[in-house]
């Protein structure tokens, strides 16, 4: 076996970028242990992270160079080798090359990534599930970078091959796009094929990685021990397409919640009835990019989910085949639907769960009740210049997920302290005085992790925008036992930008998510004043909307009459009197 | 093991090129092979098959008795190879260099090794990319003698070199075989260099092996003859074909006996020309020998 001296004739060649590569990655693991567990500076706390993000980016762009000048530096083809001519066992070359990866670009940024999660006090159990997720993308993100580094000579081709394969890639995918979206396939694609559930998404990818990684580690050796380029090239083009394929079509989800497995039959919710509020509908027109493309108007309205069994709330998730009969020859049929409902803490249904969920409480909510607008059916601007004013029975299939409140745990109101639920740590990290109450800002770090069956995945990319879609998944309310009265913070303010590069997420990466929040619980005129004597009472709350169940709801309209009176701008039409 | 290499009806195809074409060759155990044709003639596709770094297309080769596509570690321990086209590891010393190849060979011989160094003067503490062209083939030979292999391989070694660093690399060669029975396989286009150090010589031309014989035995066989005879050309008889570049030029007559043999060529010659008078017979350098076989096979191309 002459695997040592392969390996250390690389360490040689490579110091100075090697260098460079595991001072990146400890900076990085610094920046992320530093913002959790030293700055006190709360913005400083969430913006190092990001500027760890960036240094990994960077370790990630120099591991993409030093991979290529590994492998090439014994190249696998041409004619002109050294090692060729030399009594080198392809084996011994292959371990030799496969330590020095497997050592510096996957076990070091695992090391470095356990470490974080070390400190910043995620439990063992958690770091034995990151472990194989770390590894898995580790390894799948440097296979392809391998598998052309090892079909290359130099690496100039193995620059221009790889910016031509992405650039390529690329214009697949846009030519794609565009097909489809001038073919009119837009929604038929969407609503086949696209993927909602980011469980499945996720589920999705890590099939294609662990079959990238086999299929790809496979080509490797195939390579390293036959040097048949061509074979190897035809292998892996072949590899490819049958991933696309793949990811196309990947509808099992192998990752999800035991906490999003639930009844599809719940009790109760057989005589639930959703039905559209007749008085409030609307219509406006929807944007275009230029005056050129067909004008499109999307009609909308508040839904009302009446038998809903007490203690629950409904929340709609999916409107599918929308459409209005309006006469024995004439229907219309929805171009799409917005598949993201937003909803608002404001509707009356939320604040009932809240009740139920806090029983023998005053529920204070600076907030008026208000109902929350849904996109039900969208028509040409040519259509609806030809139907306005005419009725018709409105049908639409409407998917709901059924939530119960539940008390999560408490807080005492002092600064610091902290609360581990599972794979989250919640921590209170500023307690404000302000002259009509009181603002709580709080951190929250989450270990997001693949493997962890018990908490619902979060995606780190649309966090932010599934938390103003969704604001009643996790609620902190400021709780006076003895008063019995529960405030609810004020809604966000989005034209108040001051505060707004701390309430988002940010993520150290995909498993590591914190996030910062300032809640504003203001006094009201019809309750105690929030001061030094409440608050040296009260405590924060969390409570947690809890999946139970899904339900599936036929809305038939039958007064259904298509708007008359059109608006550009949808606020201005859905605003209630 | 009679020959180091064999090779049997060995055919190298580049899509619709033919770089090599039913190569028959026997290189004898012991022996200084040259390996001559001019530029583009297969030599180098010929070795680099043999040293199994291209596939044949068809046919095979045998190496130290081994088939050329199984070759393993074993056997290259046995074999040594200096290229002009070889990607060398350009960061290292010298010093880095020989420690590297000498992690490989565990019959290393340090001593020889320092001999080598001394002798072609080379410095140990510059790197591969700052030493001259001359100067790191001179570090590639060092590497692939040290271990003392049993058949050593060069394509083209001297291509590019000035004459000082050739007659130095020359020498060295000469000196290692003149102790050791090695067997020396050179590919080259320079014969002038190859011609004092080969005693085997075999001349490839497009892909084809045209000649492979002993050099004692080709400078026997290939004669230049002179004489001057009064014959007319419509009097002129059938050339042997074996008489090679005939020149007929006034009362002079010259040409290439390539089958010369003592008597009976000049009695041919006789019988031919019964007026020739003041024959000469003159032996030929390899070069001469090469030329001539060169010219023949551009000839029969055409």
């Amino acid at each position: 076996m002459l695997v040592l001296p392969h390996i250390k004739k690389d360490l040689f060649k490579l110091k100075w970028l090697l260098l460079g590569y595991t001072f990146l990655v400890i900076v990085a693991a610094a920046m992320n242990i530093g913002s959790l567990r030293m700055s006190e500076n709360l913005v400083l706390r969430l913006q190092l992270p990001m500027l760890g993000y960036m240094i990994s980016f960077l370790a990630g762009l120099v591991s993409i160079v030093m991979i290529p000048l590994l492998i090439q530096e014994d190249a696998l083809v041409g004619t002109t080798a050294f090692w060729f001519t030399r009594p080198i066992a392809r084996r011994d070359l292959l371990i030799a090359k496969m330590t020095f990866l497997v050592l510096f670009i996957v076990l070091l940024p695992l090391v470095a990534e356990l470490l974080v999660m070390t400190i910043n006090h995620i439990p063992a159990h958690y770091l034995w599930l990151a472990a194989p997720e770390i590894i898995i993308k580790n390894i799948g993100a440097i296979v392809p970078v391998l598998i052309l580094a090892a079909l290359t000579v130099r690496f100039s081709h193995f620059a221009m091959i790889g910016i031509g394969i992405v650039a390529g890639v690329g214009v697949l995918s846009i030519l794609f796009t565009l097909l489809i979206s001038f073919g009119g396939l837009t929604s038929i694609v969407y609503n086949a094929w696209a993927v909602r559930d980011y469980s499945l998404q996720l589920s999705k990818e890590l099939v294609s990685s662990l079959l990238m990684i086999t299929g790809g580690l496979t080509l490797v050796v195939h390579q390293y021990l036959t040097r048949k380029t061509a074979r190897t090239i035809s292998w892996a083009v072949a590899g490819f397409i049958v991933l696309q394929v793949m990811q196309f079509f990947w509808r099992i989800d192998l990752l999800e919640s035991t906490t999003t497995k639930i009844s599809t039959a719940l009790p109760g919710t057989q005589t639930m009835k959703s039905s559209l509020d007749m008085d409030h509908i609307a219509i406006s027109d929807n944007y275009r990019l230029s005056n050129k493309d067909p004008l499109t108007k999307t009609i909308r309205s508040p839904l009302t989910e009446a038998g809903t069994p007490s203690g629950m709330v409904a929340v709609l998730t999916e409107l599918t085949a929308p459409y209005i009969i309006l006469s024995d020859s004439e229907t219309l049929i929805s171009l799409s639907v917005s598949p993201n409902y937003s909803h608002t803490l404001a509707e009356e249904k939320f604040m009932t769960a809240f009740s139920k969920a806090l029983p023998g409480m005053n529920l204070i909510a600076p907030f008026e009740s208000a109902p929350s607008f849904k996109d039900i059916f969208t028509i040409k601007g040519t259509e609806w210049d030809k139907y306005k004013g005419r009725q018709g029975t409105y049908l639409a299939n409407a998917k709901y997920d059924i939530y119960e409140f539940k008390k999560s745990f408490s807080l005492p109101l002092t600064r610091g302290t902290s609360e581990a639920r599972g794979a989250e740590l919640i921590e209170i990290f500023d307690i404000v005085e302000t002259p009509n109450g009181v603002s709580i800002i709080l951190t929250e770090k989450k270990a997001n992790l693949l493997f962890d069956r018990d908490t619902k995945k979060e995606n780190p990319a649309t966090s932010a925008l599934d938390q103003y879609n969704q604001p009643f998944m996790k609620n902190y309310v400021l709780i006076n036992p003895q008063l019995e009265e529960v405030y609810l913070p004020a809604l966000p303010d989005e034209n108040n930008i001051a505060f707004e590069p701390i309430q988002r997420s940010l993520s150290l990466n995909s498993r590591t998510i914190i996030a910062a929040k300032r809640l504003d619980f203001n006094s009201t005129q019809n309750s105690s004043k929030i001061d030094k004597a409440w608050l040296s009472g009260a405590s924060l709350v969390r409570v947690d909307a809890v999946l139970i169940g899904k339900k599936k709801l036929l809305i038939r309209q039958e007064d259904f009459k298509i708007p008359e009176k059109s608006t550009v701008n949808l606020e201005a039409d859905t605003k209630l009197d | 093991m009679e020959n180091a290499i064999e090779i049997r009806n060995l055919t190298k195809r580049f899509g619709k090129n033919t770089a090599v074409a039913n190569l028959d060759l026997s290189i004898p155990t012991g022996s200084i092979f040259a390996f001559l044709g001019p530029n583009g003639a297969g030599k180098t596709t010929t070795i680099k098959t043999v040293m199994n770094i291209m596939t044949p297309t068809s046919g095979s080769a045998k190496i130290l008795d081994v088939d050329s596509q199984k070759l393993s570690p074993k056997e290259l321990m046995q074999i040594g190879y200096v290229s002009e086209n070889h990607d060398l590891p350009l960061w290292m010393t010298v010093k880095q260099f020989l420690a590297y190849c000498k992690t490989m060979y565990p019959q290393w011989d340090d001593q020889f090794c320092q001999r080598l160094l001394k002798q072609f003067d080379l410095p140990l503490n510059k790197k591969l990319r700052d030493l001259s062209r001359g100067m790191k083939m001179k570090a590639v030979l060092v590497s692939s003698l040290a271990y003392h292999p049993k058949l050593l391989i060069l394509d083209e070694p001297f291509s590019g070199l000035d004459p000082l660093v050739r007659q130095e690399f020359i020498d060295g060669i000469l000196e290692i075989t003149g102790n050791r029975e090695w067997t020396i396989f050179i590919s080259s286009h320079d014969i002038d260099e190859v011609e004092r150090l080969a005693d085997w010589v075999g001349i490839i031309d497009k892909g084809h092996f045209k000649v492979a014989e002993k050099a004692e035995s080709l400078h026997q066989r290939f004669k230049k003859i002179e004489f001057t005879s009064d014959i007319t050309p419509a009097a002129m008889p059938t050339i042997p074909a074996e008489w090679l570049s005939f020149q007929h030029k006034g009362r002079a007559v010259c040409f290439i006996d390539s089958a010369y043999e003592e008597p009976a060529s000049k009695k041919k010659i006789c019988e031919l020309f019964p007026e020739a008078s003041n024959i000469t017979v003159s032996t030929l350098s390899l070069k001469e020998i090469f030329l001539t076989l060169s010219k023949q096979f551009k000839m029969m191309n055409l």
